[in-house]
């Protein structure tokens, strides 16, 4: 808590924060009513989402009916209980994944003054350029940090069925391959739980559940995103977290948010430090809000 | 409410007072209410730890007032900046060439530089003393802290005596001492141990302060104390602090409202600390009437009488000093009988 939350990509620990950006109309809402409302898969921006990514192996045929009438109610089945999936998206802070990145960004650190090397936080969850563009309406909206662990307690203690992971991506797009017994796996779980099945399927953590719901192009990287899956009942439209106040350790403002929305957000925002991103030249920094001695 | 705990009163009858100042670039800085307000907020505070502290020492410790100017004077000793403004390498270029050229004789100079999420110190890329990288959470501390030691440096006469150039080195020696003692520090020291200031108040904070959404300034008086005492033990061992005479210390006592000749009542108390006080009302609240007519050895209120308490009994008497009226909805309430306190060190 504190200031920490402000500090460098160097000088945090990592996985320590999960960032979730949005419009500031949607910000209010959070506020107001403490709770991060889920969303559909299929009304996610990427169009590989809306859809079931698995495949079937080749299998032995020679009970192909059999094998066939199995795949077809299993792809039957997922896609239409892919409208009770939820999911509730979430970015973090950039890690490296080479030396060589980790090496790059000290050389660019340490090749800034020693005011813009105290002062960037680019790397940063917060400070992601195409998070701020696509999620927090161009600049004008809000990008809420949260503590990861108050959030896993806040899920624990209020979602039965769900699933909280980093997604992870990759450079070409193949589907999930599920082999035989697998196959007959779920055709058994379908048999047995019917509409119920998903909720295990999710909670369990199956591997093609993850495959489908966790894996994405590297297209979309740069969102460096985490993801908790839930499943909500037939016919039921909303999930929230709810009390996720508890857990929000600082709202960032985004450049393009005007004075009225800033003010506004910090008077709401009585015990969260409210603050707001900037670009100077080549830096990204973060600025309080109201005067120099405020 | 104010409570008289959290009252300043004892710097509002002393002239014994120093100015400094704050330098903030012309581009952040016009005379506004804001920046007013807040350092005036900035100054009681800091002037209710001084007094505090002079609750607890045997020597005066002057009051502060605190200026905001966007011109280099003999009286800054902060600058204050933030990353707003691209152009700060400039600004600060052209305050280090006035320093060098115009205000080789300031004592010490501290960069403040003020960012998310910072908190530490480090050698200045612009020749000032230091360079202290703080949170807004800070702001406050920052300035009380680097103000603090100046007012408890200047309640040594021997280190007030020291000419210019040995006021510059003083800082260094802080530092030296903080480092070969390892003091606590709120800031992380990453001046690779070559920092020509410290000031002793960054080793006085708790983490509850530093760790806190909302911090409030809170500093461990009793280390602070101890922290100088050993200081000065150790690098001014044969130096004895000299008060002045009671006479000119009364001197310095505001609105004239002592008797030429008071002094002269201090002749034959033993050394230590004592108040003089003095009614400065006469119709006070009756609560209070007869405990002041019994201190004051008198039948009826009226403003002028003085006495001499001893420090043992301020806090006995605390109650009675200032006078507040506070108005909230449901009743008003008075505080204080409108006694003044004066500080006054018996040698």
């Amino acid at each position: 808590m504190g200031f920490e939350v402000w500090k460098p990509l160097d000088e945090i620990g990592t996985d320590k924060y999960l960032y979730h950006y949005t419009s500031m109309e949607k910000a209010y809402s959070i506020l107001y009513n403490n709770e991060l409302l889920f969303s559909a898969p299929s009304k996610t921006n990427d169009i590989f989402e809306q859809k079931v990514k698995i495949a079937f192996k080749d299998y032995d045929y020679s009970n192909f009916c059999d094998v066939l009438n199995k795949e077809e109610r299993i792809r039957n089945y997922l896609n239409r209980v892919r409208e009770r999936i939820r999911i509730l998206c979430f970015s973090m802070d950039t890690k490296f994944k080479t030396e060589e990145d980790k090496k790059q960004y000290i050389e660019m650190r340490d090749s800034l003054s020693s005011d813009m090397k105290t002062a960037n936080v680019i790397g940063r969850g917060f400070a992601l350029p195409r998070m701020w563009t696509q999620y927090a309406d161009n600049s004008k909206g809000v990008c809420f940090i949260l503590n990861k662990s108050e959030v896993i307690k806040i899920v624990q203690k209020n979602l039965i069925n769900y699933y909280f992971d980093n997604v992870t991506y990759s450079p070409l797009y193949t589907p999930y391959l599920i082999a035989q017994k697998e196959l007959d796996d779920i055709d058994k779980l379908i048999e047995k739980y019917k509409e119920s099945a998903i909720n295990k399927m999710i909670s369990d953590q199956y591997q093609f559940m993850k495959y489908d719901l966790l894996y994405k192009l590297s297209d979309w990287e740069n969102e460096y995103e985490c993801r908790l899956i839930t499943v909500v009942d037939e016919g039921s439209e909303m999930a929230s977290l709810k009390k996720v106040g508890k857990a929000i350790e600082g709202v960032v403002v985004g450049a393009n948010v005007d004075k009225l929305h800033t003010t506004l957000l910090k008077n709401l925002c009585e015990k969260i430090d409210v603050r707001q991103i900037n670009y100077n030249d080549i830096i990204t920094t973060i600025q309080t809000i109201g005067g120099i001695l405020s | 409410m104010i409570r008289p705990n959290n009252v300043n009163y004892l710097k509002e009858y002393t002239t014994d007072q120093i100015i400094r100042l704050i330098y903030l670039d012309d581009k952040f800085f016009s005379p506004n209410k804001e920046i007013s307000d807040k350092i005036t907020d900035i100054a009681n505070k800091l002037n209710f730890v001084i007094q505090n502290l002079n609750l607890k020492v045997a020597r005066n410790i002057p009051y502060f007032s605190i200026g905001i100017l966007s011109n280099i004077t003999d009286l800054t000793r902060i600058i204050f900046r933030n990353i707003s403004n691209i152009q700060t390498g400039i600004v600060m270029l052209q305050v280090s060439e006035q320093l060098n050229n115009y205000f080789a004789n300031i004592s010490h100079i501290v960069d403040c530089f003020r960012v998310s999420g910072a908190l530490k110190m480090e050698k200045s890329e612009y020749n000032m003393n230091a360079k202290i990288s703080f949170d807004s959470f800070f702001t406050e501390m920052i300035i009380i802290d680097v103000f603090l030691d100046i007012a408890f440096f200047n309640s040594y006469s021997f280190l007030k005596e020291l000419s210019s150039e040995k006021k510059k080195d003083f800082n260094k020696l802080k530092y030296e001492y903080f480092k070969n003692n390892k003091l606590d520090c709120v800031f992380v020291d990453e001046s690779n141990g070559e920092l020509d200031y410290y000031s002793f108040a960054f080793s006085c904070h708790n983490s509850m302060m530093i760790n806190s959404n909302t911090p409030q300034y809170m500093i461990d008086y009793d280390k602070y104390i101890k922290i100088w005492d050993g200081f000065i033990r150790t690098y001014f061992p044969n130096d004895v602090h000299v008060e002045k005479s009671v006479e000119k210390q009364i001197e310095l006592r505001k609105n004239d409202h002592i008797p030429n000749d008071y002094h002269e009542r201090f002749k034959d108390k033993k050394p230590g600390v004592y108040f003089l006080i003095r009614t400065d009302k006469k119709n006070i609240a009756s609560k209070y009437k007869k405990e002041v007519c019994s201190l004051f050895g008198i039948d009826e209120c009226e403003v002028g009488k003085l006495q001499i308490i001893k420090q043992e009994d301020f806090n006995k008497y605390r109650h009675l000093f200032k006078g507040e009226y506070v108005s909230s909805k449901r009743n008003s309430l008075y505080y204080g009988a409108h006694i003044s306190p004066f500080k006054v060190v018996v040698q």
